[in-house]
């Protein structure tokens, strides 16, 4: 599992992404609070958050005591005018450091789409080999949408020079976490 | 009845090779896209056997294109994604104004499809009042300026950064002069963005659609893609007949030498399934998903066995990074909304093997498009076939415009050419002629001049070899 999570990261990092992971969900909740305070999300530039069991419960609560600023209720609007979506995946890829999520819910395509900043939480255990383990665990029979996503926006159409942000977002910032158990996708 | 519109590729390439900006812009672009793809494909064992593979899919899905079509519209139909048929260009541009004057839509936002292109989509529905903005970078730069694609994938390369400066501080309001790329590009996301939110539909093309599932694969960088297929409450995407495949197990082979045949990325940013419109109580996202499925031609193409290959292509564009003669003149050369060695196989069998019969001669059969072709279509011996089919009438063809390259000069030609080398006596004399007075016509003369505007003139030899052989005791010829 630490060998696919290396591959992952390099991968990732190879094409702009920043890659962090901790042991725990209390690590990762408070890397996350520092994160959405250093980058001054508030009421005025706020943050907009589909992330699924990683924030359910009384963490959810803590953190929307402490960030002003953070809302649970995503809608195209809000995302529009956000700073930082905050989102959970379901896979990841190794081979590629490519993120799969099923996408059926609007909500998740907004946060990872309008916000200039993707937060993007995935369990360590969620990370497999290439694109065939992860299409072994989806059905797109019954999603509307699967997203996949490696690293943050890009485009090369002026003199192939490389540029990132275009229409999506400008970083992306994949948080791995040890203890985070998923429900299958 | 060719004779006025053969000599197109050939002026207008002439007239690229002049111009030494666009022959840099080019070069410097295609040279860095051939390096990155060679790093894409370190083993060219495994390479070749990706390739087969690929070949073997695209193949296999052509073979049973009609059932897999059947399969597809049913599956999406029950994925609640709508789907229609259009037999020509104009009935799919009839088609997606239906769809959008029926919901009051006036403006639209749109991801890059070359489809569309093909339908001169853009300029059909401004004419009905309804504005379609391109949204990929690239896309974008050219409609500025009202131009075509220079290149499937990067459609904007002929351009360089100084010309695209002085384009934005022109026709952008209140944009200030830059170089900068990075400035250059957030300009455009400026603009685009706003017109994202306010758009009514959005479309988009479709790189593989998934019989077996009813999905649509949409693969991009930008996210473009991603915003114009779940933004606006409509999304419309297109696509040619041929881009079907049986199953999702199938596009991943396909979509991994894509990129790296493309762009030369291990995979794109963004890879997006679509298999529905918003779900039940949701507030944003489609409400209503379409596929238009296009023919102008395709069937035809795909009723002949040999031609039936150029069906194949997954429009990575690698054809064209390795051309001796795209990169040296460029994509607006071709006059055609698909250029480059695909481009020259794909245009006469859809508008006419005799009206673009410039395009078959404008090659050099060096193979180094086949050599490349992530799904190994043989263009070069398309090129041979649709060169013969110009000129032939044979009755089991299907190609269009089949024989009406022919003309009278080049028929009267050949027919003298044959009547003299069946006679001995004839050839004899033709060759005294030759011999004797070749040396006098001068570089200018009819049809001799065409040849002599680039090339030295042919000398002939002061004897013929007949007359070398019996002067010298050979055996008698």
């Amino acid at each position: 599992m630490s060998h696919s999570f290396e591959s992952f990261k390099t991968r990732a990092e190879a094409v702009s992404a920043e890659v962090h992971r901790f042991g725990t969900q209390e690590e990762a909740t408070a890397f996350l609070l520092s994160f959405l305070q250093e980058e001054g999300v508030s009421p005025q530039e706020g943050a907009v958050c589909a992330a699924g069991t990683f924030l359910d419960g009384p963490r959810k609560d803590d953190l929307k005591v402490k960030v002003p600023g953070l809302s649970f209720e995503v809608s195209q609007a809000a995302s529009a005018s956000s700073k930082v979506g905050i989102s959970q995946l379901d896979w990841g890829i190794a081979a590629t450091g490519t993120l799969v999520q099923d996408a059926s819910a609007v909500d998740k395509r907004l946060v990872s789409t309008l916000p200039p900043i993707h937060v993007a939480l995935l369990g360590t255990d969620r990370i497999l080999a290439d694109m065939n383990s992860v299409l072994e665990h989806l059905r797109p029979q019954e999603l509307n949408y699967i997203s996949c996503i490696t690293g943050p926006s890009r485009t090369a159409d002026i003199e192939r020079v490389l540029t990132i942000g275009v229409h999506g977002p400008e970083r992306l910032i994949i948080v791995v976490v040890d203890d985070l158990q998923q429900v299958m996708a | 009845m060719h004779a006025d519109t053969d000599i197109l590729f050939r002026d207008s390439a002439s007239k690229a090779l002049l111009d030494p900006q666009l022959r840099a812009n080019f070069r410097r672009a295609m040279d860095g896209l051939m390096a990155k793809r060679k790093a894409q494909f370190p083993d060219p064992q495994d390479l070749q056997e990706l390739r087969e593979l690929s070949t073997a899919i695209r193949s296999r899905s052509l073979l049973n294109l009609p059932t897999l079509l059947e399969q597809l519209e049913t599956n999406l139909t029950r994925n609640g994604i709508q789907v229609h048929w259009a037999e020509t260009c104009d009935e799919a541009n009839q088609l997606i104004l239906g769809l959008l004057q029926a919901r009051g839509a006036k403006t639209l936002v749109k991801g890059k499809s070359m489809v569309s292109e093909e339908m001169h989509l853009n300029a059909f529905l401004e004419a009905h009042g309804i504005e379609a903005l391109e949204s990929d970078l690239g896309e974008y730069i050219i409609q500025l300026d009202d131009e075509t694609p220079s290149h499937i994938i990067m459609p904007a390369i002929h351009k360089n950064k100084d010309q695209i400066a002085r384009q934005f501080s022109q026709k952008i309001k209140d944009a200030k002069y830059t170089e900068d790329v990075d400035e250059l590009t957030a300009m455009a996301r400026k603009v685009l963005r706003q017109k994202f939110l306010d758009a009514d539909a959005g479309i988009s093309g479709v790189n593989f659609a998934v019989a077996e599932t009813g999905t649509l694969c949409l693969v991009e960088n930008e996210g473009n893609g991603r915003m114009s297929t779940h933004v606006p409450p409509l999304h419309i995407a297109v696509m040619g007949l041929e881009k079907v495949v049986a199953n999702l197990e199938e596009v991943a082979p396909l979509y991994a030498i894509l990129t790296r045949s493309a762009t030369g990325q291990a995979v794109s940013t963004y890879f997006n399934l679509i298999t529905g419109p918003r779900g039940e109580g949701e507030l944003d996202g489609p409400q209503e998903v379409h596929l238009v499925i296009l023919d102008n031609g395709r069937s035809r193409i795909y009723a002949d066995p040999q031609l039936q290959a150029t069906l194949r292509c997954i429009r990575c564009g690698a054809c064209m990074n390795h051309c001796p003669v795209y990169t040296r003149v460029g994509g607006h050369a071709y006059e055609a909304v698909y250029p480059g060695p695909i481009g020259k196989i794909l245009t006469p069998q859809m508008e006419g093997v005799g009206v673009r019969h410039d395009l078959l001669h404008g090659s050099s059969l060096c193979g180094a498009c086949s050599e490349v072709c992530p799904v190994q279509i043989p263009i070069p011996d398309i090129i041979v076939r649709l060169r013969r089919e110009a000129t032939h009438t044979d009755a089991t063809s299907s190609v269009m415009g089949k024989g009406s390259g022919r003309t009278n000069t080049e028929d009267w030609a050949w027919r003298i050419w044959a009547g003299v080398l069946k006679r001995p006596a004839l050839y004899r004399l033709a060759t005294w002629f030759a011999t004797r007075f070749g040396r006098a016509l001068p570089g200018s003369a009819p049809l001799l001049k065409h040849w002599t505007a680039h090339r030295t003139k042919p000398v002939p030899a002061k004897r013929s070899l007949s007359e070398r052989m019996r002067a010298e005791g050979g055996p008698h010829v």
